[in-house]
């Protein structure tokens, strides 16, 4: 591995991080085993982003899980703040879940299409039990808001709602707890190019507004230039390079990283596509 | 028609039988268990608004006697006496719900006219009031049944589908000894193994319980199948994510899925345990006499000549396709109402 | 291979299963099979428990078990009570008639099935198709007993059937054409019934089946290239449609056993139903007792003829 990470004002950290899958038939002996991470140590500097990136089965979805606690790993620890995730008591572990939150790729399956904006958001204020009823939807209404969602379409369901509005949904619902880590995984993936640009500076703002670290799973490395700070670069369940974003764009070290970096249209390339598809 | 309004229209349909059959007290002219022997196999009494000479009446009456030469000859024969149809009469007693005690009926004749509607059986016992009443046990048990079935199905199937592992795998095998299992065998097995007189309360409860028992491995199928495809959907990880309890994710995300499902399967299987309990008393391992069931009433059609002369005996059999219409409409109505909401 | 032979095993283990179920609720019955023996004031009591003594009813539940199933093996299957002879030729004969009657009437039903749901998928939307969902409906919700009891009245009113059994009176006579014309005179009427009310379910799946199939992507392609309406059908539909359709096939056989039941009480066919029926009446035991194995016998064996034709249709099973 090259490059290095400032470990120390590290929100999260992991350390020796393996996650393997095992596939097997309850009642028989054959097993299928699929390496997903190994060995993998990361540092996630406070208050900033950083950019997990590579090709697709490299694990970065793995690790995104991983870091979010939605998974548990096979091997390693996970430091938040300090503290040894797994090794916590189910009451404390409850409590640091209120501070990491997820955003998925595709909003409109992580989010319960019988249910309603209100109850969508307010669904982890219910079960962490923060609140009365109408504090919750007072509070879904400021979310609503920050998001650039109008409050009143509290009562309308997802499926009503355009894609990239569902994304802000799923992302005023990942705040609800007020989480001091967002980790999302290829979030701006469905979305078109002007829903990726108005949701980039919505969480722009709201980085700034409420201090939060990103982490931000992206395969598009013409995005990765416009908002990461620091940048993890994962080959196989290895991450092979990580560092400063401003070092690893303009003097990528690892072979792989350089090859990415080819692979990805220079910035001259992609106006000229956009104003092609202006005139055309 | 949307399926929302096909949906009321079935429901009413069927409430307005159910009501039938539950007030059948007040509905069915007769006790249906009185005997006339004189009357036996009698055919339906006709009711007739024009009397011998001509005049119009507006309250329908019968012919006196209502014999079946009467009728088969379709005249009324001068110097008969007529018996007008009253309505709210008080006629012999009966009991609401088995407690109340009540006299009052819907219609009736004065004596000794008699008014059978859908003609007599072999006692001379009025086939309408029996109809009725036997409508009592007939749709009890197949509801109970429907219910009991459908509710253990979505219960295993909830608790296979969800913890997956060796408990899936166990409940599943045991499903499939369920389902490889020829049901009307086994019913009648079951029956068999009781003594053929024992408490109709008892037979009833038996069936009921047996039939249902012997019917949760479909439900049970279908919903695991449910499950399983909600617990892997991203909303249900995101609760994870947020620390929510088994308890919660199945009560608000993956349950909710399953409604549907279920109430389809129950219009569904309705029918099919009402016919269950009509086929066990056609062949007489149903409740016994002098309880009426529907498989009862129709047993008799079993002899020939019964078979061959009184088409009336036919009718409880065939007011029975509008019953299953109307359940195999509800249950289309749902399966459309339930679409998975899609894109 | 390998596949088949856990298949076997695992049905040969149900079916242990059920015998032993089945044995267990019929021998705790607390009535048995000489409550009339015991009414009859002539017969004592002593005699009684001899009988059932020289039936070995009167030991523990699981060593009469274990001499069931050696019994089983000896190919007798526990001794009738009420004809005092072994189950198993007594139940081998009424089994054989069952299997025509079901056989006959599963093939009736694809007949009918196939040609219809192919035409009605390919029509879907037009009235001739609506026309048949409404028959499909109107079908579905005509109870079984009321179908067999139509056909029965058919027979008895017009005589062109004859109303019960296998064979006419002076069957023996006939040359072998003429019996199997006769039985088959005798066969049509049930197997009519039980056709008719299974072939709702039938037509249904294989309509949406073909509905499927023709509203699939490779298949709208291949019109698309222009290939003619018969091929596409029979080349590139049916062929995809057939995966589901084959599990059916297996399990209506299995499905037309319970039903068959009733058809051969009321049409008076001489099947395991009407064996079965008076077996209860009179707690003959061994006989339930067989009858319920031998019809989840056959309806295992129609799974694992669905099992196995998939096998052999699907390619991606065998990859397994």
């Amino acid at each position: 591995m090259t490059g290095s990470l400032q470990c120390a004002d590290a929100l999260l950290e992991t350390r020796h991080l393996g996650k393997t899958y095992v596939q097997r038939r309850p009642f028989s002996r054959s097993e299928f085993v699929v390496p997903a991470l190994d060995d993998v140590h990361l540092c996630v500097p406070r208050g900033k982003t950083l950019a997990l990136v590579g090709e697709s089965g490299a694990g970065k979805s793995t690790l995104a899980r991983c870091l979010a606690l939605l998974e548990k790993p096979s091997s390693g620890e996970i430091y938040f703040d300090g503290e040894n995730v797994w090794s916590l008591r189910k009451r404390e572990l409850f409590s640091i879940r209120r501070m990491i939150q997820f955003v998925f790729q595709d909003p409109t399956s992580a989010l319960n299409p019988r249910m309603t904006a209100n109850e969508i958001i307010s669904e982890p204020l219910v079960i962490h039990g923060l609140g009365t009823a109408a504090e919750q939807r007072k509070k879904v209404g400021d979310l609503m808001e920050q998001v650039g969602l109008r409050p009143a379409w509290a009562e309308m369901r997802p499926l009503e709602f355009s894609g990239g509005q569902r994304q802000r949904l799923a992302i005023a619902r990942a705040l609800a707890l007020d989480p001091g880590l967002l980790i999302l995984d290829e979030a701006l993936s469905s979305l078109d190019a002007k829903n990726q640009d108005l949701i980039l500076q919505l969480l722009a703002d709201l980085q700034a507004a409420r201090s939060l670290t990103y982490i931000h799973v992206c395969h598009e490395l013409s995005l990765v230039r416009r908002f990461a700070v620091e940048v993890a670069v994962l080959r196989d369940g290895k991450i092979v390079e990580s560092g400063p974003a401003i070092e690893l764009f303009l003097r990528p070290q690892h072979p792989y990283t350089r090859e990415l970096l080819a692979a990805m249209p220079s910035l001259e390339t992609i106006h000229a596509e956009r104003f092609a598809g202006e005139f055309a | 028609m949307t399926p929302r309004r096909k949906l009321q229209m079935a429901l009413l349909a069927l409430g307005c039988f159910h009501g039938f059959v539950l007030f059948a007290g007040f509905f069915a002219p007769y006790d249906f268990s009185a005997q006339d022997r004189e009357h036996s196999y009698a055919a339906p009494t006709r009711l007739h608004f024009v009397d011998a000479q001509g005049h119009f009446h507006l309250r329908p009456f019968v012919c006196g006697g209502a014999t079946e030469a009467d009728d088969l000859a379709g005249n009324l024969s001068d110097g008969t006496s007529i018996y007008a149809v009253h309505f709210l009469v008080r006629g012999a007693p009966y009991k609401i719900a088995g407690i109340i005690p009540a006299r009052l009926r819907l219609f009736g004749v004065a004596e000794p006219g008699r008014v059978f509607l859908i003609g007599t059986d072999g006692y001379g016992r009025d086939q309408l009031s029996r109809f009725l009443y036997g409508g009592q046990i007939s749709l009890l048990a197949g509801l109970l049944a429907a219910f009991l079935a459908v509710s253990l199905g979505a219960v295993i199937g909830a608790l296979a589908g969800f913890y997956g592992g060796w408990v899936d795998e166990s409940l599943m095998r045991v499903a499939e000894l369920f389902l490889a299992s020829p049901w009307l065998y086994l019913l009648f097995a079951v029956r068999a193994a009781l003594p053929l007189h024992v408490p109709e309360w008892q037979i009833f409860i038996l069936l009921v319980g047996v039939l249902g028992f012997l019917g949760w491995a479909r439900p049970a199928r279908l919903v695991r199948g449910v499950v399983l495809s909600a617990k892997e959907r991203n909303f249900v990880v995101a609760a994870r994510g947020f620390g929510a309890s088994d308890t919660h994710i199945l009560r608000r995300h993956v349950l909710p899925q399953t409604y549907g499902l279920l109430l389809t399967q129950v219009a569904l299987l309705v029918p099919h345990y009402i016919l269950a309990e009509v086929t066990l008393s056609f062949l007489g391992l149903g409740v016994g006499e002098p309880v009426p069931s529907w498989g009862s009433l129709l047993s008799q059609l079993q002899q020939y000549f019964v078979l061959a002369s009184y088409w009336w005996m036919f009718l409880p059999a065939l007011l029975l396709v509008p019953l299953f219409l109307a359940y195999y409409a509800i249950a289309n109505a749902l399966q459309e109402l339930f679409q998975p909401v899609t894109l | 291979m390998k596949y088949f032979a856990r298949r076997i095993v695992h049905t040969a283990l149900l079916l242990l299963a059920i015998s032993f179920l089945c044995f267990a609720l019929v021998q705790i019955s607390p009535s048995d099979y000489f409550d009339a023996m015991r009414l009859n004031p002539r017969i004592s009591s002593q005699t009684i428990d001899h009988i059932r003594t020289a039936y070995g009813m009167d030991r523990p539940l699981v060593v009469r078990y274990g001499r069931w199933l050696h019994s089983t093996f000896q190919g007798e299957m526990g001794i009738s009570l009420a004809y005092n002879v072994p189950v198993w030729p007594l139940l081998r004969v009424r089994a054989q008639n069952t299997l025509l009657l079901t056989g006959t009437s599963t093939f009736l039903a694809w007949l009918i099935a196939i040609p219809l749901g192919i035409w009605s998928a390919e029509k879907r939307g037009t009235h001739g198709d609506r026309l048949v969902g409404l028959a499909t409906s109107a079908i579905l919700a005509v109870p079984d007993l009321l179908v067999y009891l139509a056909l029965l009245l058919l027979a008895v009113r017009t005589g062109w059937f004859p109303t019960g059994g296998m064979e006419s009176l002076g069957s023996a006579g006939m040359s072998t054409w003429g019996r199997m014309g006769d039985t088959v005179r005798h066969l049509v009427l049930p197997a009519m019934g039980l056709a008719v009310v299974a072939l709702p379910v039938l037509l249904r799946h294989v309509r949406s089946a073909m509905v499927d199939a023709l509203e699939s992507p490779f298949v709208c392609a291949a019109r698309g290239h222009g290939i003619p309406r018969r091929r596409l059908i029979y080349r590139y539909a049916l062929p995809a449609a057939v995966n589901p359709l084959v599990t059916l096939v297996g399990l209506s056989v299995a499905a037309m056993l319970s039903t068959s039941l009733l058809a051969e009480v009321i049409l008076s066919w001489p099947g395991m139903g009407p064996l079965l029926l008076e077996a209860i009446f009179s707690r003959d035991v061994y006989i339930v007792t067989g009858a319920v194995m031998l019809s989840s016998m056959f309806l295992m064996a129609g799974n694992l003829l669905a099992d196995f034709l998939i096998f052999v249709n699907d390619p991606r099973i065998r990859v397994e």
